[in-house]
């Protein structure tokens, strides 16, 4: 038997019932005037706004108690050491978006009605955007403890945080783990990196060394958005089953 | 995106699911209460991707503590005109073939082949590429006939 007869089959077998209702049904809508009637479409500004709240709790928390810690390092220590913990803070953003092929729930009905990847970007940039402020919000606090200029303070904090943003990411791009371990893993691998960098070249945080920072933090910041936009163009192909 | 055309389809998705003609009608709409009411929406092209999904998560819900077992046995009362015995023969060995298949694999077969859900919507319902959904179809069917030929043959 060809396919065509199977469907013609599949067909003939799938008859139901007549729907006993369905004109009272749109006889009640004509009457309330809803026949015409489409969900209504929201703006971008409310769609990012909608997101917010299905940024994991946890995300949140972990990213405002790093903040914290890095603010009260500082403010203990002199040393260049708080610099090394900002890489911790991208492992908000990296489980945040590395949620949604582990845990398959909200975004599944969210992905119904707008493309998974304004779902994925909203949250990225929102998570992304408010772990900056606040970076930057500890950069103007913690400066003044600091014997550095607040441009230099700022690659110092910066360059650890996309460097790992970026591996990360990367990493989560290239293996959709269920676990997320290994990006979390990442992070930390970064910031015992940074930690160790000055035992190794002593002379990092001295001022010649400025213009390689800051073309570092060019570099990465690039990078960072090309990966992003390769990880977004593959989320639309993603097999998630 | 016509209402009341796809209150046919969408009772039929349903009906197969749930074995009742009352459940599924009232479940239909519900369904289109909620589209309707919606504003949560961006993509015009992903109305009746969102229709299909609101009707799954009600039938998931309704069920939410029992198996869903998707029966082809009940189809085989419905009365039909004019059957020859090898029309009969092939429907029966159908439904014994389409109830070894999976609960999605035969709600793939029944959105792609007897609601004409496109296969990009289809392919946006499982979050799978279109390429894979006809792959996946593809082999359904090869699954279905090999099923029918051993019983046949």
């Amino acid at each position: 038997m060809d396919n065509d007869r199977i469907i013609e089959h599949l067909k003939e077998i799938c008859q139901t019932p007549e729907p006993e209702e369905k004109k009272a049904f749109f006889q009640g809508l004509e009457e309330r005037g809803l026949t015409s009637r489409r969900p209504e479409a929201i703006n971008h500004g409310e769609f990012l706004l909608r997101q917010f709240y299905y940024v994991g709790k946890w995300t949140w928390l972990l990213s405002a108690v790093l903040l914290l810690c890095i603010t009260g390092i500082c403010y203990g220590n002199t040393g260049n050491y708080p610099f090394a913990l900002t890489p911790l803070l991208a492992v908000g953003i990296i489980v945040e978006t590395g949620r949604s092929f582990r845990w398959k729930m909200a975004e599944l009905e969210y992905t119904a009605r707008f493309s998974l990847r304004s779902v994925m970007l909203a949250r990225m940039f929102l998570v992304g955007i408010v772990e900056t402020a606040g970076l930057l919000a500890v950069i103007w606090v913690v400066r003044p403890w600091f014997s550095y200029s607040l441009s230099r303070v700022f690659l110092y904090m910066m360059v650890p945080y996309l460097a790992a943003s970026l591996s990360g990411s990367v990493y989560e791009r290239k293996n959709r783990s269920y676990s997320g371990w290994g990006s979390i893993i990442i992070c930390f691998m970064s910031s015992g990196l940074f930690a160790a960098a000055p035992y190794c070249l002593s002379s990092l945080y001295e001022e010649r060394f400025t213009v390689i920072w800051t073309m570092a933090f060019i570099l990465l910041v690039f990078s960072l958005v090309v990966s992003m936009r390769r990880w977004i163009c593959e989320l639309e192909e993603a097999v998630w089953n | 995106m016509n209402l009341e055309e796809q209150y046919d389809r969408i009772y039929k998705y349903l009906y197969f699911r749930l074995h009742d003609q009352h459940t599924a009608e009232d479940l239909t709409q519900e369904s289109f209460l909620r589209f309707i009411g919606s504003r949560t929406y961006q993509d015009e092209n992903r109305q009746l991707q969102y229709l299909y999904t609101i009707a799954r998560n009600l039938c998931s819900q309704y069920y939410r503590d029992k198996m869903i077992v998707f029966n082809f046995d009940e189809m085989l009362d419905i009365p039909q005109v004019e059957e020859s015995e090898q029309s009969l023969l092939e429907r029966i060995s159908l439904i014994d073939a389409l109830q070894k298949l999976s609960l999605e694999e035969r709600e793939m077969l029944l959105l792609r082949y007897v609601n004409d859900v496109p296969v990009p919507v289809i392919s946006r319902l499982y979050h799978i590429s279109r390429f894979a959904v006809y792959r996946r179809l593809k082999k359904i069917l090869k699954k279905i006939k090999d099923e029918m030929e051993g019983e046949n043959g």
